[in-house]
């Protein structure tokens, strides 16, 4: 038997793989919200993150028995749902769904109270969502996963299947590039209002 | 040291559950009543809603200037981990009820689910009731023979590849396709010389060996002496 004292998460997926629902019931009370999050990520508008959701659920559900506890749960049950999540992805990347999603989040963000600092905000992650669209698929799914989503490299490890560096290296080049594609995309709307606000003003 | 059973155990024990090995294993039960002991006694006490707050607030950018700054700390990009949205209730209660509504989809059986099998079942029904149902005017004991010998076929073949059931099911109702085929037979048998009659009511008529050969139709083309007749 390994060392290392078994995960809640465990104990929870066989209890609730014998038949337990009061563990199913605290499986989804532990992440319903965190892959509810994540689907919405993945497919950019509320409806398809419900299905998302409920396809990932019901996937973890069945395969519980398989569950071994040598990954976080999170990624694991992302991993039994690869596909869905990747397909949501793209489609949501193609068709610009990170949209709606923007709305949403900028509803649960706390009004500033500033109408302007609000619009920098919206700026800003429009300005992130656009440039992860045009950012490499590898790329942007890391970056999505840890920084916006804050999922540990563990988690996403086990979701992606691929070794510790892989990933590290992955983050970082996401990170630099994502970085450089906001900076330029930020600085050519400020160029872009400094001349507007020039031609309002117009040559007196 | 312990065995593989005693390994095997304690590796997938879960507290509650029922387990043979534990039965015959007294070290493996005494362990596993110290383990739902365990589990069972540790203090729950409820997060005071101050540190709750203290401790949620934690891995949060200080101040909103530090979270739209267009450089993050570390080369991270410009937003911190985003606020999570709400799981809608609606979306936690439909989740809470994925395992009875698993339990209520009843998967069918194995060997409907394999075409192979399923083709064979389909087959020997098939078979069955055409023998059931059919006249046996109308196949006759050659199309019975054929039918006992496919029943045979597929049955093995299902009982090759299927699971044991179907194998027993087929071989009870080969049993059964047999007796009917012999029965068959020795109706033909009687019956042979009009089929018209095949099915008249002949309760206590004798075996065809027992009684001299049946009088010529009517319709012949002679006489009752043997003459041709006339025209």
């Amino acid at each position: 038997m390994s060392g290392f004292p078994p995960s809640p998460d465990l104990f929870l997926a066989r209890r609730a793989a014998a038949g337990n629902d009061e563990a199913w019931d605290q499986l989804v009370e532990r992440h319903g919200r965190r892959l509810y999050n994540l689907a919405f990520q993945f497919a950019g508008n509320r409806e398809d993150a419900e299905d998302l959701t409920q396809d990932i659920f019901i996937r973890l559900y069945q395969n519980l028995r398989s569950y071994r506890g040598d990954a976080p749960i999170i990624g694991w049950a992302l991993r039994l749902s690869r596909n869905l999540c990747i397909d949501h992805y793209r489609r949501s990347r193609r068709e610009r769904g990170w949209t709606s999603l923007t709305e949403v989040l900028l509803d649960t963000l706390p009004a500033p109270g500033d109408p302007q600092a609000e619009a920098e905000r919206r700026q800003h992650l429009e300005a992130v969502y656009e440039s992860l669209a045009d950012l490499p698929e590898d790329l942007s799914e890391v970056v999505l996963l840890c920084d916006l989503q804050g999922c540990s490299l563990d988690e996403v490890a086990a979701y992606l299947a691929i070794p510790m560096g892989t990933l590290k290296s992955r983050l970082h080049r996401g990170r630099e590039r994502l970085k450089a594609a906001v900076r330029e995309r930020l600085s050519s709307l400020q160029i872009r209002e400094a001349q507007d606000t020039a031609e309002r003003s117009g040559p007196c | 040291m312990l065995s593989r059973g005693c390994v095997r155990f304690r590796r997938g024990f879960v507290p509650g559950a029922k387990n043979a090995h534990a039965r015959i294993c007294p070290e493996c039960r005494l362990w596993a009543e110290s383990v739902a002991a365990l589990s069972g006694c540790g203090a729950n006490f409820p997060l005071p809603g101050s540190l709750h707050a203290r401790l949620t607030a934690v891995p949060r950018p200080s101040g909103e200037g530090a979270q739209n700054s267009p450089d993050g700390p570390c080369g991270r990009p410009p937003l911190g981990p985003l606020p999570q949205i709400p799981l809608p209730a609606f979306l936690a209660a439909r989740l809470r009820r994925i395992p009875a509504r698993e339990a209520d989809r009843s998967l069918p059986p194995l060997w409907i689910t394999r075409p192979r099998t399923m083709l064979a079942a389909s087959y020997l029904l098939a078979l069955l009731l055409m023998v059931a149902l059919s006249s046996p005017n109308v196949f006759g004991k050659k199309t019975s023979r054929f039918l006992s010998r496919g029943v045979d076929l597929t049955v093995r073949e299902a009982g090759a590849f299927g699971p044991r059931a179907l194998l027993d099911t087929g071989a009870s109702l080969f049993k059964a396709c047999t007796l009917a085929n012999r029965a068959l037979d020795a109706l033909l048998d009687r019956l042979s010389p009009g089929p018209a009659s095949a099915f008249a009511p002949a309760p206590h008529a004798p075996h065809r060996k027992d009684v001299p050969s049946p009088a010529p139709p009517p319709n012949r083309k002679e006489n009752h002496d043997g003459t041709p007749p006339a025209r």
